[in-house]
């Protein structure tokens, strides 16, 4: 295109967008495309978070002190510095509400490579989630190589058990007496989420963090520092730990996920009680401790980690009949969903394997096999993982912000793709074959 | 823009809080854009009007708004804070691909724009920005970026190009 062509498409282009008719379908697009890319960025910034930052960030304003009295303020900058250099001094032996660097001493507390970490804790739901507490236990290597989970219901009943093996996963469901091996957390929705310990988040974390200064305090009767580490974005939102250091083990004794977003008050989706923590060292711990060794007769998927991008290479749309001929049936949740009907079944054929889409409003049941539809790919924020009946669902956000709850079935996975966490929990435990 | 003339640029001179109410939220736009994250623009742009502040009095009217002086702040500071995230370690997981864009859905389309609305070049993003999410006509985007509403216009236009390259080259079609 020449210069001056290109000044007449320039020029055609701003009429467009000032709401003239395109004048070919080229043009048409070009300001389609950019009216979605404005319309993507458009968002309102209430007038409440004008005035919170404009609190935060007004400048104060520096009176100018007189001259006389410039000889006080030096003596009391004196008096200060002696007082901040007996503070300093007196760190060691005082509890006071004295703030302090933790960073060093808190990563140094979970130990260094040849450490491993024997962690139980519990998992429960923060206010307003619907998931039921679990119990957690586990072996974690301290560099966060290998990991050995076993998560149980409150009860006692063992709803999962996880190895991760430098990035090689194996997750066994003992009520459907069935595991799945992955060469790499990529080959599972979720990313290995569920399977990823919130001390290893923490302890990364902390290792990114920098000095954290904070001071003591007595939280039902014991003295523990209290830090707020950021582990993720996601979308609009931040997820942080807020974690709960014992003064003296310098070991998180609680970890709350929580999850903040501009203009909304902080939301907290896990608390973590950290029962016990304690640090081995490897050349001491029984070799099959980080093993998982699967029972006899056991139904074993393995999942190929794609080696290059998975592509859709093409779509139809289906009957209820034809989606019914399919091998595996695909599963749904009956002709509506929440007064929602069923608008559409959908084939989708990927590079290596397909899956089968069926839409109900803002809810979507997927069924695939070897492949994971690419807008199922989970993000890091930890999953969850519950019992339902016949199965475990494990629950994650995917990286585009919906909330996805999965299941293995004979022959895949079922996931149920849904616009808030609750109607991911009760979707999945009613989805069934069509 | 309230600041538009002389008499309007001695006044943001002077009044910091209405500075702030009056540009605060098109500047959290643009960072987040940018960054990609609307609390990271949330922050950046606070710090944007305190640095902008501080040298607001030094500023001369060259028949440009302050506004105009607060992009160029926001761009220079976006572009710090990018380079501030680029030495950090990318943690393994973010290592293991992008998701492929799927065009059946709507928000693996969306986040392929918002992808590509980042690879942009800045001045691009700008024009866009200022024409299209801040609604301001040619003319005002040539006073703001300190060029004629002609070579705006040119930017816009390769900015659609560009954008349309991007979603194509993720197996998105884009037909008008």
């Amino acid at each position: 295109m020449s210069r001056a062509d290109e000044r007449t498409a320039a020029r055609r282009l701003a009429e467009v967008l000032d709401g003239a008719a395109p004048a070919d379908a080229d043009l048409a697009a070009t300001a389609r495309v950019l009216r979605d890319a404005a319309a993507a960025a458009r968002f309102d910034v209430a007038a409440a978070d004008v005035e919170r930052a404009l609190d935060r960030a007004r400048p104060v304003p520096l009176a100018r002190p007189p001259r006389r009295r410039l000889r006080v303020a030096a003596a009391g900058l004196a008096a200060a510095a002696v007082l901040a250099a007996v503070i300093l001094l007196a760190l060691p032996f005082t509890s006071g509400p004295v703030d302090v660097d933790v960073q060093a001493r808190a990563l140094a507390a979970l130990g260094d490579g040849g450490a491993i970490l024997s962690v139980a804790e519990v998992v429960r739901p923060g206010p307003g989630e619907s998931f039921p507490a679990s119990v957690r236990t586990g072996w974690i290597e301290a560099t966060g190589g290998r990991q050995r989970w076993t998560q149980s219901t409150t009860d006692g009943t063992v709803i999962a058990e996880t190895l991760v093996d430098r990035g090689r996963v194996t997750r066994y469901d003992p009520a459907g007496h069935s595991a799945v091996v992955a060469a790499s957390c990529t080959a599972i929705a979720s990313g290995c989420a569920d399977a990823v310990d919130p001390i290893a988040f923490y302890r990364r974390a902390l290792a990114a963090a920098g000095p954290l200064r904070t001071h003591a305090r007595t939280v039902d009767g014991r003295r523990v520092y209290r830090v707020s580490l950021p582990v993720q974005r996601l979308g609009t939102s931040r997820i942080v730990q807020v974690a709960t250091i014992d003064a003296k083990t310098l070991l998180p004794v609680r970890i709350a996920w929580r999850e903040l977003r501009l203009g909304a008050p902080a939301h907290t989706f896990a608390v973590i009680v950290v029962r016990e923590i304690t640090r081995e060292d490897a050349t001491q711990i029984s070799p099959g401790l980080l093993d998982l060794e699967l029972p006899p007769g056991t139904r074993i998927s393995q999942v190929a980690a794609p080696g290059v991008p998975v592509r859709l290479i093409g779509s139809r749309r289906l009957t209820l009949a034809q989606a019914r001929a399919l091998v595996p049936t695909p599963w749904w949740l009956g002709r509506a969903y929440r007064g929602h009907p069923l608008t559409r079944i959908v084939l989708l054929r990927y590079t290596g394997g397909s899956a089968v889409k069926v839409a109900y409003g803002r809810t979507t049941v997927w069924t695939y096999g070897r492949v994971i539809p690419p807008s199922l790919l989970g993000s890091r924020t930890p999953a969850k993982t519950i019992p339902l009946a016949g199965g475990v669902g494990r629950f994650y956000a995917a990286r585009g912000g919906a909330l996805i709850g999965e299941r293995s079935i004979p022959g895949g996975t079922v996931a149920v793709s849904t616009p808030g966490n609750a109607a991911a929990f009760s979707a999945l435990t009613v989805v069934r074959p069509m | 823009m309230a600041d538009d003339d002389h008499a309007g640029f001695l006044r943001s001179q002077g009044d910091f809080d209405a500075l702030f109410r009056a540009h605060y939220p098109e500047i959290v736009r643009y960072l987040a854009v940018r960054l990609g994250s609307r609390e990271d623009a949330a922050d950046v742009a606070a710090e944007v009007f305190v640095a902008a502040w501080r040298g607001v009095p030094r500023l001369r009217y060259r028949g440009r708004p302050v506004l105009a002086w607060l992009y160029r702040v926001a761009a220079n500071m976006a572009n710090d804070r990018l380079r501030e995230r680029m030495r950090q370690p990318v943690p393994v997981d973010e290592l293991r691909g992008r998701p492929v864009a799927d065009a059946t859905e709507a928000i693996a389309d969306r986040d392929a724009l918002e992808r590509a609305m980042r690879r942009l070049p800045a001045d691009q993003e700008l024009a866009v920005h200022l024409r299209l999410v801040e609604g301001y006509s040619f003319a005002e985007v040539g006073r703001l970026m300190g060029k004629s509403s002609g070579a705006c216009q040119m930017l816009v236009l390769r900015a659609g190009l560009q954008l349309r390259q991007s979603l194509e080259r993720e197996g998105i079609r884009v037909s008008g």
